[in-house]
Parts: structure tokens; C-alpha cells; sequence
């Protein structure tokens, strides 16, 4: 499993971006899963090719404390490539 | 700012830290960079001083990488120091605004590759190769000194500084920056020169894949793949990218080699033949339909595969030039090095040379990538150096092996298939005697030579296959044949190396419309304010028809025209990137201004050098009475000569193809002046804003508020010491506070 890391305490009165920045957790990015040569490409490779995006939705959503369920892979994958079609990016010469 | 952080390890090292870990010279650390700089000056010595009969190929892979680790050491160090500062108690918009979505803190060695992937593309395979002519020397000299002192220093300030502000893009940053008049020519000039990049990427494939049947089916059988990856990805197995991009991978080499039996038979020769006209209507079409189809079907599983062969090619081809070194024979400096009149290119080295070689010394488009995509990704602000300089370092690298690989082949082959066909004729022979006459020292073309080159890579002919991507695919091929397989295998590696570029070169026509149509419904919508809804039909489509009529228009021109199309077009490319750098790197100057930075010179140095370059480039071409060189020189001479009532000039053997060449003289003329004419406007309003901010000692910053960052992570590739022990401070500090949620976020 990804590494999800820990919510550091956090003061309530907080708000805006310094209030949301607060709530992250200690640790964001998504590791990789064991210390192994094959995890570690595995992994290197996964996160190149955008792959592990869902894990870190999965966390970011679990740190955000949000009431709603998380979406589901399939949803989250949907929203992602609905999200592309309005925001390109650009691939260069 | 009040976080009480107390509780937390240290989110950022100490100024002390850091600075003692700089100046901590222990006898191997010193050992270690006197061996590299020793190795470095000899590759160099051995490159530019010696000469040989031959040079090997490891020399120049020496000389690049041991002047990128001091570059990159001790140059990036100092710009770091003086410019950027960054600072890791600033949370980076990755922590501050995270969404799951494109604001995503990502570990720095992903982001290197995801970051590297994004910007490395055509561009550097192709500029070297055509350079070659040249001799290898003054194309390696321009790939490394220029990536050092221009292209990362470029790629890297972008990227801060549009970290610091949120993301914003390079045309948000020149609104800021230097208001209404400066911001507009900058995003008319950003449209512009996007519309003739995508069409000159988009001529070399056309020219890669004009009378060859065995290309055209494996890379039109690419979109299907794609199309299959998509259905793949959105309904039986979403989220699984690397398998399905390994499916895509093994269907790929399933293609290529299938090509080769389907080219064999009568009917696939019969159907898969297509002139380059044909091709380029077919790839104006299918640039539409791409970009109006939902990303999900083609565009995005394309760009798996691309990201995938990207990489994997380009770490096969650095293994096989380190395994085979292969032997140099083409001279330091040919023959046209000091004339004007090099038949692959025309026009004197300087300012020609840094114009060919745009990518992988100094690329102007990268700003569009640095700007936007990557700088919501970084996790911490020091990171910055390593993703930003060290990845153009990498792209710069590719440039180098690029070069290496096109001039590993013989070079009278290498003359045979990049001089138009205007020149060769078409034909074996015309080729042989056009080559020979060239009185090159060393060279003696044979029609045997030619011929067999043609049947082992599995090709009709290789005379003037121009574009760069076929020489760069033999010189792969050549490459690669001595590691695995021998000749039987040469045919398989050129149709890899052709489907790698055009795979890529495809996704950039696709990606590179989509975002030119967004720019662009963008702008209209300042007087039709509907056009700003990127969600309506009528709307995105006919933004998306105006652009790709507007490269496919230039694409038509480049393969109709009679002068050879992509060798008279491609100075365009280049002239039209660096002028895309220099608005960039002004844009960084006037923020540095503004931030009352000291050691400007670091930015003033590539900026005034690119403004140079592409200014005399585009006055040779506007300007100059050799019609080889000058549009307008050319126009006036085959229009005198309709006006003289002649049927044929030149190349062009008939009324009609003389008419074309007068048309396409008068666009290219009128971009070239269009380009110089709105690059200037906004260096102009630069310069001034710069002048402005350094006579009242700096101005409001133009940044986000601080944010404290609550996470920490390593700046570069490799832990430090000091690194390594916050790294285990945070480890035990989070094994005792497991996962928290907070109340009342939303």
C-alpha cells in the first residue's frame, strides 16, 4: 500500500490556504511500496505514466476529512480524463 | 504566519545546514570532481584539438555528461543562490491547494521522469541530425554550452517562477508581468509560433512516411491500438496504466513487424503507398477528429504509449552508443562550416546553427510545460533546480546522442538522404552525382552503397529522405544492429526508430491543437464572451477547425513546395521556438527586476544571445538577396520570372509550381516578420519594465502569499546526510501519529 502518512495537530481557528495547507498530512506523495530493486522501478514507472493517481486521491481524500465516500476507481478515472478534456496539457516538440 | 508547527520535525533544513553541506570539501568529494572535470577536458580536448581518422562516439558522451554534473553542480548552485532562493518552509501549491487532482504533491524522481517525458519530443532528435552538415563539432559545442547557460537556466526559472505564483501559465505571467500591450503580444506570438511547430512536426512524419509502405501501416495502425488502449482503460480495467501501456507496447513491435510482410505483398504495397500529399490530408483530418474526440479514446492512451517508447528508446539507444562506441569519421568541421551554401540547410553557421539546433540547447516551448503542468507537482521548492535545469539537462543529452547516432552513417549517405529532392533529382543516380560533386574530402558514393543501405532497412529508396527522423533512424538502426541481430535486424530497428518519432510527434500534433484551440477560444472570448464556455460544441469546434487549417495550411505548403519543403521551413521551426525562449526568459527577467534580484546577468546572457540569434536569422530571411536564404529574395525572383513569361525556374519546372513557390515565399516571408516584429514588442516592454523595477530598487511581488509548508522532503536525486536524518526524524514522527482526520473540512 501507498504510504499515507499522518495528520500533524492542527490549529481549529485556521482558515483559507494556510488553514488547508495546516491539514495536510506529514508525508504527500505516494512512496514506493518496499525497498526492493522491482518495487522501486515498479513504482518509478507507475508514477511516470500518472498511474498511481488514485492512490493519492485516496489519500488526499482521507486526510481531507471529507464526509463523502471516496469515488471509486472507475469514477475517479472518469472524472480525471472528463477533468483533461477541459484543461490540456501541452506535449512538447 | 501563526501554524504552530512546534509539534512537527523541521519542515525545511537550516540556511547553515545547507550552506555547510556546500562547502563540507572532504578529500573524496574533492577527488571525485577533480576526476570528473579531468575526464570532462579530456572528452573535450579529444572532441575539438585532436585530430584523428576517426573519433569514438564515447568522447562525446563524456564530454556532456561530466559538463552536466558541474553545471549542474556548481552553475544551478549559484543560480539558486542569487535568483530563485528557494525556500522550503514555503508550502508549494502542491500542499497548499492539493485537489487529488492536478495540484498533487509527487515525489521529486517521479516528477523528474513525468516532467522529462513531457518536454523531450522531436524536436531534439531532428535539429542535430540536420546540423550534422556541418561537422559534429559545432552542433556538440551549441547542445552543451547552450542546455548550461540557456536551455535549463530558461526551463528552470519558469518553473520557480511559476511555482511561486500558483501554477500560472507563461501567458498569465506576461499579463502580470508587463500589462495589457506586452501580455497580448506574447499570447498572439505563443499562438503563432504553436501553429507552425505542430506543422513542421507534423511535415517531418509526412516526410518520414511519403512512399513507404511498411511505415504507413504500422503507424497508422497505431490509432487503433490507442483507441483499444482507451476502451481498455474507461471499461474493462480502469486505472491499470502500465498494463495496458505494456499491451500497447507488445501490440506496437507486433505492427512494426508485421509491416514488413504487409509491404512485401502486392496489395499492401498497392494500398499502403501513399504520396505525401495523400499523408498530410490524412494527418490534417485525423488532427481534427483527435481533437475533438473525447481525450479519454485516443489522446490519453497515446500518450502512454509515447511516454513509454519515449523513455524506453532513448535509455536503449545510451546503452547501445556506450556498448558500441562506435567509430566517428565525419570531421570536426566539414567544409561548409565557413560558407554559406550547406546544402541541407542554407545559411552562414552563425545564425544558423542555434537556430537548426533549437531543442535540446535552448527551447522556447518548454516554457509551456514549466509554466502550468509540472510546477503543480513539485513538493518542495528546493526541488525545483533538480526538475527544472537537471531535467533539460537530460533533454539536452538526448540531443547529444541524437547527433551521435547521425553520424555514426557514412557521410555521403547522410548528404544522399537529406538534400531535397529538388537537388538529387529523386533518383539513385541524381543523388550519386549531385553527393560526388559536392568535393567532399573523403566521400565517395557508390549506387551499390545507396541501394544496399535501402534493402536493409526494408526501404524502396533513402534518397532525400529529408526531415531528420529517417537518417536518425538508420544511424539507430546502424547503431543497434551491432549490439543485437546484425543486417537481419536493421530493418526492424529503422521502422522502431521511425514509429518512436512519429508516435510522439502525433501526440504533440494532437495535444499541441487541443491546447492552441483552448488559447484561442481564450482570446475570442474577449469579444464573443461565449467562446470562453470550452464546453460548448459549436464553439470548440470551430476554434479546433481554425487551427489545424492553420498548420495544415503550412503543412500542404511545406510538402507541395518545390523547393524542398522542410529544408527551407525548418529554420522557421527553430527561429520560432528561440524567439518563444526569448519571450520567456524576458518575462523571467522582469520578474528577477521586480524581486530586486542582483546577479541578472544570468538571465540577460541567454536572452540577449537568443534575441540575437533570432533576430539576424529573421533578417537573413526577411533581408537577404541570396534567394536560398531570403523569402522575399526568392519571391521577387520566380515572380520577375512569370513576369518574364518564363514556364519553368529553378526547381520548379512549371507555371503552376513556379506560382507555389511565390505563395509560400510570401507566407514564410510574412511569418518571419510577423514572429520578430511581436517577440521584440514584448522584450521591448520587458526590458522596460526590468529598467523600471531596478531604478526604484524592486516592485510589489507578483507571488502568492506564504504558506507554511507542513511537509518535508530531500531537494535532489540523492539524500544528503543532513537530508537523511530529517528523512528519519519524519519517519518516527509519523509511525507515532498515525492517520488524523480533521473535523469540518469540507
Amino acid at each position: 500500500m501507498a504510504q499515507t502518512g499522518a495528520m500533524a495537530p492542527v490549529d481549529p481557528e485556521l482558515s483559507g490556504d494556510a488553514g488547508r495547507a495546516a491539514r495536510r498530512t506529514a508525508r504527500l506523495s505516494v512512496g514506493p511500496t518496499g525497498d526492493g530493486w522491482w518495487d522501486r522501478t515498479r513504482w518509478f514507472i507507475r508514477g511516470m505514466l500518472g498511474e498511481n493517481a488514485y492512490q493519492a486521491y485516496l489519500a488526499h481524500h482521507e486526510r481531507s476529512g471529507c464526509p463523502t465516500p471516496a469515488l471509486s476507481e472507475r469514477d475517479y478515472w472518469r472524472w480525471r480524463t472528463d477533468w483533461q478534456e477541459r484543461n490540456p496539457q501541452g506535449r512538447c516538440c | 504566519m501563526s501554524v504552530d508547527s512546534a509539534e512537527l520535525p523541521p519542515v525545511s533544513l537550516t540556511e547553515e545546514q545547507v550552506e555547510a553541506e556546500e562547502k563540507r570539501w572532504t578529500p573524496v568529494r574533492i577527488a571525485t570532481w577533480a576526476a570528473i572535470a579531468i575526464l570532462g577536458g579530456v572528452a573535450w580536448v579529444m572532441l575539438a584539438i585532436v585530430r584523428g581518422e576517426t573519433i569514438n562516439a564515447i568522447w562525446f558522451v563524456f564530454a556532456a555528461v561530466c559538463t552536466y554534473l558541474i553545471a549542474y553542480r556548481f552553475y544551478a548552485t549559484y543560480i539558486e543562490k542569487k535568483i530563485t532562493q528557494p525556500d522550503d518552509n514555503r508550502a508549494t501549491p502542491a500542499e497548499y491547494k492539493e485537489n487529488g487532482q492536478d495540484y498533487m504533491p509527487t515525489d521529486r524522481r517521479v516528477l523528474y521522469g513525468h516532467h522529462f517525458a513531457a518536454i523531450a519530443g522531436a524536436g531534439p532528435l531532428v535539429g542535430p541530425v540536420l546540423a550534422a552538415q556541418l561537422g559534429y563539432l559545432p552542433g556538440t559545442i551549441w547542445i552543451i554550452v547552450g542546455v548550461v547557460l540557456a536551455g535549463a537556466v530558461q526551463d528552470y526559472l519558469v518553473l520557480f517562477f511559476s511555482m511561486r505564483r500558483g501554477g500560472r501559465s507563461l501567458g498569465q505571467m506576461a499579463r502580470d508581468e508587463l500589462g495589457k500591450v506586452g501580455g497580448t503580444a506574447a499570447l498572439l506570438a505563443t499562438l503563432t509560433i504553436m501553429i507552425i511547430i505542430v506543422a513542421i512536426l507534423a511535415l517531418v512524419v509526412v516526410n518520414a512516411l511519403g512512399e513507404s509502405p511498411w511505415g504507413v501501416f504500422s503507424v497508422g495502425m497505431t490509432i487503433p491500438i490507442a483507441l483499444f488502449m482507451g476502451v481498455y482503460l474507461r471499461y474493462l480495467r480502469p486505472g491499470k496504466v502500465s498494463e495496458v501501456s505494456l499491451i500497447g507496447f507488445v501490440l506496437l513491435i507486433l505492427v512494426i513487424v508485421a509491416g514488413g510482410w504487409v509491404a512485401d505483398t502486392s496489395w499492401g504495397a498497392e494500398w499502403f503507398t501513399l504520396d505525401r500529399t495523400t499523408i498530410a490530408w490524412g494527418i490534417i483530418i485525423y488532427g481534427f477528429i483527435a481533437a475533438v474526440l473525447p481525450v479519454w479514446l485516443l489522446l490519453a492512451p497515446r500518450d502512454y504509449l509515447s511516454t513509454f517508447m519515449k523513455v524506453g528508446t532513448i535509455v536503449m539507444l545510451a546503452v547501445a552508443i556506450v556498448l558500441v562506441r562506435p567509430e566517428i569519421t565525419v570531421p570536426a568541421l566539414s567544409e561548409f562550416a565557413g560558407r554559406s551554401d550547406a546544402p541541407v540547410v542554407a545559411g552562414p553557421l552563425f545564425p544558423f546553427l542555434f537556430v537548426t539546433i533549437a531543442c535540446g540547447a535552448l527551447s522556447g516551448f518548454h516554457a509551456l510545460i514549466s509554466s502550468g503542468t509540472t510546477p503543480k507537482l513539485i513538493e518542495k521548492e528546493r526541488q525545483t533546480k533538480f526538475i527544472g535545469y537537471g531535467g533539460m539537462l537530460m533533454e539536452s543529452f538526448v540531443a547529444i546522442m541524437a547527433l551521435v547516432a547521425a553520424i555514426s552513417i557514412d557521410r555521403g549517405i547522410y548528404f544522399a538522404m537529406n538534400v531535397s529532392a529538388a537537388a538529387t533529382g529523386g533518383t539513385v543516380e541524381g543523388a550519386v552525382a549531385y553527393v560526388n560533386g559536392l568535393g567532399l574530402t573523403g566521400v565517395n558514393l557508390t549506387p551499390e552503397m545507396l541501394e544496399t543501405a535501402a534493402a536493409n532497412v526494408g526501404e524502396e529508396s533513402i534518397v532525400s529522405r529529408t526531415g531528420g527522423a529517417p537518417t536518425l533512424a538508420l544511424g539507430l538502426s546502424h547503431i543497434m544492429q551491432q549490439l543485437i541481430g546484425g543486417t537481419s535486424l536493421m530493418s526492424f530497428w529503422y521502422h522502431f526508430a521511425i514509429m518512436f518519432e512519429a508516435l510522439f510527434i502525433l501526440t504533440a500534433v494532437d495535444a499541441g491543437t487541443r491546447v492552441a484551440r483552448f488559447m484561442l477560444q481564450d482570446s475570442l472570448g474577449n469579444f464573443w464572451p461565449r467562446f470562453r464556455d470550452t464546453s460548448w460544441r459549436t464553439g470548440a469546434w470551430v476554434c479546433t477547425g481554425i487551427m489545424v487549417a492553420g498548420w495544415g495550411a503550412i503543412l500542404i505548403m511545406g510538402v507541395t513546395d518545390p523547393l524542398g519543403g522542410i529544408n527551407t521551413l525548418f529554420p522557421l521551426f527553430g527561429i520560432a521556438n528561440q524567439l518563444l525562449a526569448a519571450l520567456a526568459l524576458s518575462i523571467c527577467l522582469a520578474i528577477a527586476a521586480r524581486q530586486n534580484r542582483k546577479a541578472l546577468w544570468v538571465i540577460i546572457v541567454p536572452l540577449a544571445f537568443a534575441t540575437v540569434v533570432t533576430t539576424v536569422a529573421s533578417l537573413y530571411k526577411i533581408f537577404s538577396s541570396v534567394p536560398s536564404i531570403g523569402y522575399w529574395a526568392q519571391h521577387a525572383a520566380f515572380k520577375d520570372a512569370l513576369a518574364r513569361g518564363e514556364t519553368s525556374f529553378g526547381t520548379a519546372g512549371s507555371v503552376e509550381a513556379m506560382e507555389a513557390v511565390v505563395r509560400n515565399t510570401f507566407i514564410q516571408g510574412t511569418l518571419s516578420i510577423v514572429f520578430v516584429v511581436l517577440t521584440l514588442i514584448v522584450i521591448a516592454t520587458a526590458v522596460m519594465a526590468t529598467i523600471s523595477s531596478i531604478r526604484s530598487g524592486g516592485a510589489p511581488t507578483t507571488e502568492e502569499e506564504f504558506v507554511q509548508s507542513r511537509i518535508y522532503a530531500p531537494a535532489g536525486i540523492i539524500s544528503t546526510p543532513a537530508e537523511k536524518d530529517l528523512e528519519a526524524q519524519w519517519a518516527a514522527y509519523l509511525a507515532e501519529h498515525p492517520v488524523e482526520r480533521v473535523r469540518g473540512h469540507h
